[in-house]
């Protein structure tokens, strides 16, 4: 008798890792477990950024105390576009290879991304009146990050508007794609439209290096807000799931355990 | 309704849908009026709601004129791919074997042809309501001509991604103008260098890769916007 | 002009958009709970009115 024997594949771990967080209760029951540890070390890193910034580090020379904003206003900045950048490389995912967690994850950035271009926006708005003495001042950051909201706006409305979750989803996957490639050519060119029109480049941190006692709170406040992140984008994410699979059989397992 | 060949080469599709999407256009000439009418509105609300000083209209004039046009864009924008996904015929050129792609573009010509040149062509007077020099209107025309095309081709993927909504109208704006904010930058920065008598080919420079660029990737995005509003 | 108010405005804006950031999609899964509870209920009331 011939057998041919056919060799075990071997089964590689990441792989094996990836495939699981692909089925919709294996990663709700295993991000659930992580939530709570990624809030603690945000709170922490927060209330150390904020005790730096605010209670230790000095006032600016020249801005006087209102340069404390910055602490806020910097990292929120970094936080959207870093939030938009990673939208759009899980969007790419999610539309190439069809993954649906990658969907639901791309989807539940655009929220937390408005959030932090809206808090950029209001910071800096308030920065700038104490500053410049007006509340709104056409610089290159605030318009840039203008136009990078009506970018999350744009996707959160197109999602909102298409009744299938899935193709909604892959339609706004694919903006958030388009406003990503677009993403660079808008900042330079809004970076440049503003030194046309205003002689020299006015920014709220001027040319000069940053202090150490200023550059420590600044980069810890940013760290916290990937906490931040994590947290509220893997929460967003278990939610869309109980909702999209409200009549399969893993939710009401979910909800019998919960009683 | 269909003018496309099933078999055939895919020059002679191109062409072919290209032929049949101007002759629609020019079935209902009326409405090939409409941009047109829209934009002689809305710049001659300009005087009229800041005021005719001549300076001042001629200091704005770029601006509005480009914004004029963007708008104008816009609205028209709707009709590129609307009547063919709601007969169905959008679906035949899907089955039809020729890549969406290359439909695409077929359609976002003969739209720019019916909707965008005659923005190019209306310009020098639209120019001259604005009290825009002289020396600028080659530099105006050159900027529209070179940045109408790249609207249409960007707009086009905003139109597939909202093509099934109702009011996906409304929707396609707030989707395409942060995209269209590069174009209106460095197209009025041309016409007001050129008024002030700066150079300015280094803008139309960067309108022309803007576009090539454009014609290279826009109808690829905009053949997968249709393919997942159809799917 | 002092700045403090500047300061307290921009943090306390900062908070609530955050907060409401963070706060909204728990609340939307008490909702999702209670959706699911009357549809449990629904299904419930049709077995026992096929049995």
């Amino acid at each position: 008798m011939n057998t041919t024997k056919k060799s075990k594949p071997r089964k590689n771990p990441v792989v094996m890792f990836i495939h699981k967080m692909g089925s919709p209760p294996w990663f709700y029951n295993f991000t659930g477990k992580f939530i709570p540890w990624l809030w603690l070390i945000f709170g922490a890193l927060t209330i150390w950024g904020l005790y730096l910034g605010l209670v230790k580090a000095p006032a600016d020379y020249q801005q006087g105390e209102s340069v404390r904003i910055m602490y806020l206003h910097v990292p929120a900045a970094w936080m959207s576009l870093l939030i938009y950048s990673a939208m759009a490389v899980m969007g790419f995912i999610a539309l190439v290879w069809r993954i649906r967690i990658m969907e639901i994850l791309t989807m539940a950035s655009a929220p937390i991304g408005a959030a932090f271009t809206i808090v950029t926006l209001t910071a800096g708005s308030l920065w700038g009146r104490p500053t410049w003495g007006t509340y709104w001042v056409w610089d290159a950051r605030l318009t840039s990050e203008l136009v990078l909201l009506f970018l999350y706006l744009g996707v959160i409305g197109l999602y909102n508007s298409i009744d299938e979750p899935r193709k909604a989803a892959r339609a706004a996957c694919l903006l958030a794609l388009v406003g990503a490639v677009n993403l660079p050519i808008i900042h330079y060119s809004v970076k440049w439209w503003n030194t046309l029109h205003q002689g020299s480049s006015i920014s709220l941190l001027g040319g000069s290096s940053i202090d150490a006692s200023m550059l420590w709170p600044l980069l810890i406040m940013a760290v916290a807000g990937k906490f931040y992140y994590a947290a509220n984008l893997l929460t967003r994410a278990r939610v869309t799931l109980l909702e999209q699979d409200m009549r399969k059989g893993w939710v009401r397992e979910i909800l019998k355990e919960k009683n | 309704m269909n003018a496309i060949p099933a078999s055939g080469s895919l020059s002679r599709a191109f062409f072919a849908l290209l032929r049949r999407d101007l002759l629609l256009a020019f079935r209902r000439r009326t409405e090939l009026l409409f941009p047109v009418i829209f934009l002689l509105v809305v710049i001659s609300l300009f005087p009229l709601g800041i005021g005719p000083g001549p300076q001042l209209l001629a200091r704005i004039a770029p601006g509005v004129i480009w914004i004029a046009a963007l708008l104008a864009t816009v609205i028209s924008l709707d009709a590129l791919f609307r009547s063919d996904f709601e007969d169905g015929t959008l679906e035949q050129f899907v089955i039809s074997g020729h890549p969406l792609t290359l439909i695409a573009l077929a359609k976002i010509i003969a739209h720019w042809l019916v909707a965008g040149l005659p923005i190019v062509l209306l310009s020098p007077l639209l120019a001259l309501w604005m009290n825009l020099p002289m020396e600028s209107l080659g530099v105006l025309v050159l900027t529209l001509a070179l940045g109408t095309p790249i609207l249409s081709l960007i707009g086009s993927i905003g139109v597939g991604l909202t093509i099934s909504l109702k009011k996906g109208g409304q929707l396609l704006s707030l989707l395409v103008f942060p995209l269209y904010v590069p174009i209106l930058i460095i197209a009025t920065a041309a016409v007001m260098a050129s008024s002030d008598s700066l150079p300015y080919t280094q803008f139309l420079g960067l309108l022309l890769a803007g576009l090539i660029t454009s014609v290279t990737l826009a109808p690829f995005a905009a053949a997968a916007a249709l393919k997942i509003s159809l799917s | 002009m002092s700045h403090a108010p500047f300061i307290w405005a921009a943090y306390l804006i900062g908070v609530v958009v955050l907060l409401w950031c963070a706060v909204a999609p728990l609340v939307k899964r008490r909702s999702i709970t209670r959706d699911i509870r009357r549809l449990i209920q629904i299904e419930e009331r049709s077995v026992d009115s096929n049995t």
